[in-house]
This record gives C-alpha cells, structure tokens and sequence, in this order.
C-alpha cells in the first residue's frame, strides 16, 4: 500500500513539475530610455489616424551589446482610446543608427504579442481573477469581457425580459441542474452541442459562428465573472479579431486569424520574413520597416467588446554585430586590399 | 660580509657568461647568417606555394587580424603587409583560413590570385602546397568565389557536426567557376582571402581540398 501510495506521489510531483515548465510566463523586453522615439501620425478627412510614422534613433554614444527596439506607441494605442474597433492602421518604422556599432538583427527576437497588462493601471488597482491567457499571464479584472444576452441566454429565460447579473443566473442555472455561474460555460457547451447536435468537450472546439454567437447580444453592465468564458473571449479576441502584418500581408476579414495576435505569439509566423527584410544596420546608416499593419476583424467583433482592453506588443532586439558573427563562428574579414 | 659579496658577485659574472652562449641567442646569431626567415621570427608558420607560380611565400600568424596588413614578415612596418593565418586557427584545424593583401596598381603578396578568375590559368595552377614543419601539405583548388564584402561566410570557423558539410557545400556551390572535384565532410580545406577590385568591394576566395 505504501509503494502504491509513494508511485502515485512521485507521478503527482513529476506532473505538477511538468505543468510549471509548460506554463512557463512570457519575458517582453522594453525599449531603454537612451534610444530617442519620435511619433508622427497621420489623419484621414475625418480625423482619423491611418498611419503612424516612428522614428527610433540609436544615440551617438550608445555602445551597449544589445538594442531593444519596442515602439511605446503600441502600449497607448487602445490605453486613450484613440481608435475605433474596426481599424486598419498602417506604421512605418524607420531606425536611425547614429552610433559607431554595426548591429544585426538577433535571431528569433521578433516578438507580437499582447501587452502585459498591469503597465496600464497605474494606481494598482487590478486584482487577478484566476483566468489565464495564453501568454500564461493572469487575466486581471481591469479587462473583462461584457456578458451577453446570447441565443443560450435567451433561450433560458424564454425571450422575456431578463437581467444577466450573477444572482439572476445563479437562480435559472441551479433550476436547469447547474451549480451557477460558475457553469455558465458547461450550460454553453451543452446548449450549442445540443442547438448544432455537436459532442464538443471546450468551448474553444466549437466552430466561429458558434463562438460568435456566445459572444453576442444586447448588453447591461455586467462583466463576465466566468473565469472560462474570461478565457474564452480573451481567446476569441487575439485568435480571430486582432491582427498584425507586414507589408506582404494583406489584413482583411478573412485574413485575420492567419495574422491574429494569438498565432503571431505562438507559431512565430513572420520570424523567417522579418529576419530577411530586416538583416542588419550599420554605423551612421538608417534602416526601415514598411507597412506595418494592425487590424480589428468587423465581422466578428461582438458586444462584449464594447470598451474591451486589448493591447499589441512588438519587439525585436539588434546584436553587436561582432557578437552575432562570433556566435556563428564567424569574424569581420580583414581588409585585404591596398 | 665581505665572503657574501664575493660570493654575489662571482654568480653574477657566473651567470652572464651563461646567459651570453645560452641556446637562444646561438639560434639567433646562426640564423641572422642565414636566408631563412623562419629561424628569426617565430609569428612565421610556414611557406605557400602555387605551384607553377610567382607565388612562394612565408605565412606569418599572430594574436589578432589586424597586424600583418601593414607589417612584413620581418615585422617591419610595410604596408603590402605579410600572408598570414587567421588568429583564430590552430595548424591542426580542418579548415584554415589565409589573409593578403591585393593591389590595384602596385604589387601585393597575393596578387598573383586575381589571375585564377581566368579558367585557363586555373586549369594549369590548380595545386596549392602549404609546408608546415618540414611537411609539405599539398592542397587541390575546388572553389573561386568572388564575395561582397558585407558577406562573411567564408570567415566561418566554428563547426557543429553536419554544419561542416554545409559550409563545404556552401564553398563549392558558389564557386565562380565549376569544378569538377567532389568534396565531403572528411575533407581538410584551406581558404585564401584577398581583395577583389571587379566587381568593387568584393572578395576573392579562393578554396582548396588537402589530397
């Protein structure tokens, strides 16, 4: 018995190791207070900005190993509020390198991610709420999703005017065999199976029209309190509606998922793209990226992205040129002619 | 006392008597009665030679890349500089890598290797011999590549198993001329560096196969 019982610890233990490796946070890299960033924006007739011109300058004196090249201007986009939910907007990035340093490109540094979000509540205010987002970071309370009169919901309640606040659901879903909201999600999976005759296990499993449609109707002011369907939004919003691209990419409604936030992070789709366009920059020279693009799908936003948080963040950092060639068994040649 | 500094000063005249016909300074005043550089400057490796060629000459090797593009291999300032191995390489290396200059207009120590963008000049001087320690290594040419000077490939000294072949492959491939020997990853390789002056900022390197 005790053998039995020591198996099964030593499984739990390598297990929960295991996991922690998987869920592993994610390390963004911020722009030093040296490099000098300068903003232009540029508005269409009705005052809305279409494109952002920046301008990143790498200081005379700078001769550090390393730069971190990461727009701030990414970080304030949504913060202000400034755009609205179905924009394409286009950034051009030009690095001036007024330092003595050649500096290459390091490999597999190009980062798109979501922002991390406590950069933006200042006063601290945010609690965590146990929802996690794909970066392995906590979803806070600060960026909730709106909770929706959806085709579930209305069924439930028949049609009739209804409130979608906790104890309202908390009484018809304990009604129907549920323990709460806290299954709001598990009465979702059951409701859409069961509407589309589908044996899905997550939400996440279901077709995009069914996942559309959790996440539409009419709203109140009540943020979902589901950590699932926190999850599950989150998911929704970086895997379908916000999308990055590059000057190759055509951004559009039927593109955005291939460009989502979500795939940039995990697939590191344009690493192989971005390290052949943006190689290296030498002393005294400039370099530049075209046509950077951020979009928000029309198609698919829903209410409960009214007001929604979501940030991007793009990084990538150049090398000492002579810390990339020594790293690949390589050296400058000597200057071999008279 | 006066035994202490007897004694003292009987070592001293003991010992400079010692040091003035000590084996080095007998090495060195034999070799300033000779031809032979090598005897005299310890930087200096060995000879290459091009077979059929003008080309015979001495190659040096020191801490850094730099020195021997203005110093001969007498160590005297010169600014045609010496033929010297990279820093980097020790002589048992698989690869070796060799610097010189080029000249447009004057002479220069690896001049003689811009005629090898000439096919028929290469079908006659395809033999490179390195003489290492009394050892003559005898090198055949499998690649001419002419290279931007932004292009570092060729610098390439660090080897992670099939990287080797890679490179090798890399080498041939990019040949300015075919060649028709076949080369794989037991293959001891050396590369010579020069400048090339057409096109402007480029490299001519120039690689060859141990036989």
């Amino acid at each position: 018995m005790k053998k039995i019982f020591l198996i099964i610890l030593t499984f739990l233990l390598f297990t929960s190791v295991h996991a922690k490796e998987n869920n592993q946070k994610i390390i963004r890299n911020y722009q030093s207070d040296e490099l000098l960033e300068e903003v232009f924006e540029l508005k269409d007739e009705h005052g809305k900005i279409k494109t952002i011109n920046i301008k990143i300058a790498i200081p005379e004196d700078y001769n550090k190993d390393q730069v971190i090249i990461s727009p701030s201007i990414f970080k304030t986009l949504n913060h202000f509020k400034r755009f609205d939910k179905d924009t394409h907007i286009n950034f051009n990035l030009e690095i001036i390198n007024n330092s003595s340093i050649n500096y290459f490109y390091k490999k597999d540094s190009l980062l798109i991610t979501t922002e991390d979000l406590k950069l933006f509540d200042s006063n601290n205010n945010y609690k965590t709420t146990g929802a996690k987002s794909f970066t392995g970071e906590d979803i806070l309370n600060i960026y909730l999703p709106y909770r929706t009169k959806n085709s579930a919901l209305n069924s439930l309640y028949q049609n009739q005017n209804y409130k979608i606040d906790n104890n309202s659901l908390n009484n018809v879903l304990t009604k129907q065999g549920y323990l709460g909201v806290s299954e709001l999600d598990k009465f979702y999976l059951d409701f859409y199976n069961t509407k589309y005759n589908l044996e899905e296990k997550f939400l996440d499993d279901f077709p995009l029209f069914i996942k559309k449609e959790i996440l539409e109707g009419e709203i109140s002011d009540i943020k979902e309190s589901n950590n699932n369907l926190i999850e599950f939004a989150y998911n929704y919003f970086y895997s379908n509606i916000y999308a990055f691209g590059f000057s190759e990419d055509v951004l559009s409604d039927n593109t955005s998922k291939k460009l989502s936030i979500k795939n940039h992070y995990l697939n590191k789709i344009k690493e192989e793209y971005f390290k052949n366009i943006f190689k290296k920059i030498d002393s005294n020279t400039t370099n530049s990226i075209q046509n950077m693009q951020l979009y928000t799908n029309k198609t698919l936003m829903t209410n409960a992205f009214k007001d929604y948080n979501y940030y991007a963040h793009l990084e990538f950092i150049l090398e000492k040129e002579e810390n990339v060639l020594k790293e690949q068994g390589m050296i400058i040649p000597p200057d071999t002619g008279i | 006392m006066k035994k202490i500094i007897f004694i003292f000063l009987f070592t001293t005249i003991i010992l400079s008597y010692y040091l003035e016909i000590s084996g080095e300074d007998i090495t060195v005043l034999e070799a300033s009665n000779t031809n032979d550089l090598s005897l005299k400057n310890t930087n200096i490796i060995g000879k290459i030679e091009i077979e059929n060629s003008n080309l015979n000459d001495y190659i040096c090797q020191t801490t850094n890349n730099e020195y021997y593009l203005n110093h001969n291999c007498k160590d005297e300032n010169d600014k045609k500089g010496a033929i010297y191995l990279d820093y980097r390489n020790k002589i048992e290396d698989k690869k070796l890598i060799i610097y010189g200059h080029n000249s447009k207009n004057g002479d220069a120590p690896l001049k003689e290797l811009t005629n090898f963008l000439d096919q028929n000049y290469l079908n006659s001087h395809k033999n490179i011999n390195l003489t290492i320690k009394d050892n003559v290594l005898k090198y055949e040419i499998f690649s001419i590549m002419v290279v931007s000077k932004d292009n570092y490939e060729h610098t390439k000294l660090v080897f992670y198993e099939e990287d080797y072949l890679k490179h090798l492959n890399y080498l041939k491939a990019n040949s300015y001329i075919d060649l028709n020997n076949e080369i794989d990853e037991t293959d001891k390789i050396i590369t010579i560096q020069t400048c090339n002056y057409e096109p402007a900022d480029t490299y001519l390197v120039i690689s060859a196969k141990r036989c």
